[in-house]
């Protein structure tokens, strides 16, 4: 067992590439899904019917149809339509739709929560626009969703172990690549998924920090 | 004179009026909760609203800032249009949102239910508008804001969040907020109708010294002690309309109408 772990070890350029891109195609899709989910929040609550119902259809698509079928949609289906993408490419753009739709949902989910006469509030005061979401609504909003919005990025870390379907070298994808190659699952299995572990650790923590400051500034 | 100058000219509405509304009207669906509401508001008078529930009184707080946009009539402050502008034929024009927006500043709303923005410390509650509203230099909307909250009683709280603040104190920064944007009229919607009782009297207290320094203001409320002590007219009103307006003294002593007797009854 100890040889066995060695020879996984003596991999690690490997995993720590698989790592690496584990990390960097999370955050990255963690960062734009946030940015992109804050846009279609204003977009489903200022209320414009074009733009409400659409964007609806896909949040409630998206969420009713399981991660791997899409990765699957977008990997083979995209270049029937002429869109052709790198697979690393093809999962981002996955992972990146999948959490759009989630973090759009907690988004609008906890704004629901709040009282609309904290709108109210904000229009009574001047606030009108863009100006009223950038100020008001959203400062309250993401700081009250901050926990249920780093659970979620959670499920986005472990979502991307799908992304190996598609020949993405991310961490999944190189422990089976060396346990397959030196027939090693058990150890190899380990090292993987240890490393996932840390990683959900690391944003637990987070989770944990945004959880004390929600429970203070999240709602009076 | 400057009352006899205007009644020559034939402007109606007394010059001396803060605000000034005339046939206000607003329905929600087939129930029509404003039935031409007339109101004059002097400078530095306080006037309390009184009424069952649902008689219309936060409605019509609410139309007097365009919170919600009344059907017809008029509300002028200080002699401006609010909500609308008249176009050549002189028929009123809607206002866009954000051009209400620059009028809503000048009144300074406090609600039921405060409404204080929990992501800011009362502090920041009392600086975001003058700042980001009203583009005032920050350092100067600081050191008022920090005056207003030490006038409420509050200096040792400034730094904390909304969520660590009693209600009597979330409602105190709540009103120093309203005041912050210098507003010429103050809306009051029920301020004390959500606290604890022993809470209420801080609340009121800070009222009082506020109309008893000569700010004008509308007060919707239930506490009659305050009304008959604080108020320089009361209004009256049911079912949209107002029903009877007097001077404290006459309105809870010698009420003319049936209807404001049988209110005054049911308060005991
Ligand atoms: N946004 C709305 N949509 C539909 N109906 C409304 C709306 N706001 C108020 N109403 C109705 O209008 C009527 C008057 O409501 P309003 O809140 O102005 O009464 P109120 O005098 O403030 O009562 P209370 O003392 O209970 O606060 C009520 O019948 C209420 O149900
Ligand atoms: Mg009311």
């Amino acid at each position: 067992m100890i040889d066995n772990f060695l020879i996984v070890l003596g991999e690690w350029p490997t995993i720590a590439w698989g790592f690496a891109t584990t990390v960097w195609v999370s955050a990255l899709s963690i960062a734009l899904s946030l940015i992109l989910s804050i846009a279609l929040f204003v977009a489903i609550a200022s209320g414009n019917r074009w733009l409400t119902i659409p964007l609806r259809a896909f949040v409630d698509l998206m969420r009713a149809i399981p991660f791997l079928m899409l990765v699957f949609l977008a990997y083979y289906c995209l270049p029937l339509a002429g869109v052709r993408l790198s697979s690393w490419t093809c999962g981002l753009v996955s992972l990146v739709a999948y959490n759009t739709a989630y973090f759009t949902e907690i988004l609008r989910g906890a704004w629901a929560h709040m009282s609309a006469e904290q709108a109210d509030a904000g229009r009574a005061f001047g606030y009108a626009g863009l100006r009223l979401y950038s100020r008001i609504i959203l400062p309250q909003t993401l700081i009250a969703s901050g926990p249920m919005l780093g659970n979620q990025a959670i499920t986005l870390i472990k979502n991307s172990a799908f992304l190996m379907v598609i020949t993405v070298h991310e961490l999944t994808f190189a422990v089976n690549q060396i346990q397959s190659i030196y027939f090693t699952p058990l150890e190899a299995l380990l090292v993987g998924v240890t490393l996932y572990w840390v990683l959900c650790l690391v944003v637990e923590a987070a989770v944990r920090r945004l959880d004390r400051i929600a429970a203070v500034r999240g709602s009076a | 004179m400057r009352k006899a100058d205007a009644l020559v000219v034939g402007a109606g509405p007394d010059p001396e009026s803060v605000l000034v509304v005339r046939g206000l009207t607003k329905s929600f669906g087939a129930l029509r909760v404003l039935d031409g509401v007339d109101l004059d508001v002097g400078q530095g008078k306080t006037l309390c609203l009184l009424g069952p529930s649902g008689s219309g009184k936060s409605t019509l707080l609410r139309c007097l800032n365009h919170l919600e946009r009344p059907d017809s009539g008029e509300v002028l402050l200080r002699g401006e249009r609010i909500g609308s502008r008249l176009d050549a034929r002189g028929q009123p024009r809607p206002l866009r949102e954000r051009e209400l927006a620059r009028q809503r500043v000048r009144f300074g709303m406090v609600f039921q239910h405060f409404n204080l923005w929990p992501h800011l410390t009362a502090l920041g509650n009392v600086m975001e508008a003058p700042v980001h509203v009203q583009g005032r230099d920050r350092h100067e909307a600081r050191a008022e804001a920090v005056a207003l909250l030490s006038q409420m009683g509050l200096a040792d709280k400034r730094d904390e969040y909304p969520s660590r603040l009693s209600g009597g104190q979330r409602q105190r920064v709540a009103i120093a907020r309203a005041l912050a944007t210098r507003p010429d009229v103050l809306l009051f919607d029920e301020p004390t109708s959500s606290l604890d009782p022993e809470l209420v009297g801080e609340v009121l207290g800070v009222m009082r010294g506020l109309a008893d320094a000569g700010r004008t203001m509308v007060v919707v409320t239930h506490e009659m002690g305050f009304a008959r002590e604080a108020a320089d007219e009361v209004v009256f009103m049911d079912a949209g309309r107002v029903v009877e307006r007097a001077a404290p003294d006459d309105f809870f002593t010698r009420p003319t109408e049936a209807r404001t007797r049988q209110f005054l009854q049911r308060l005991g």
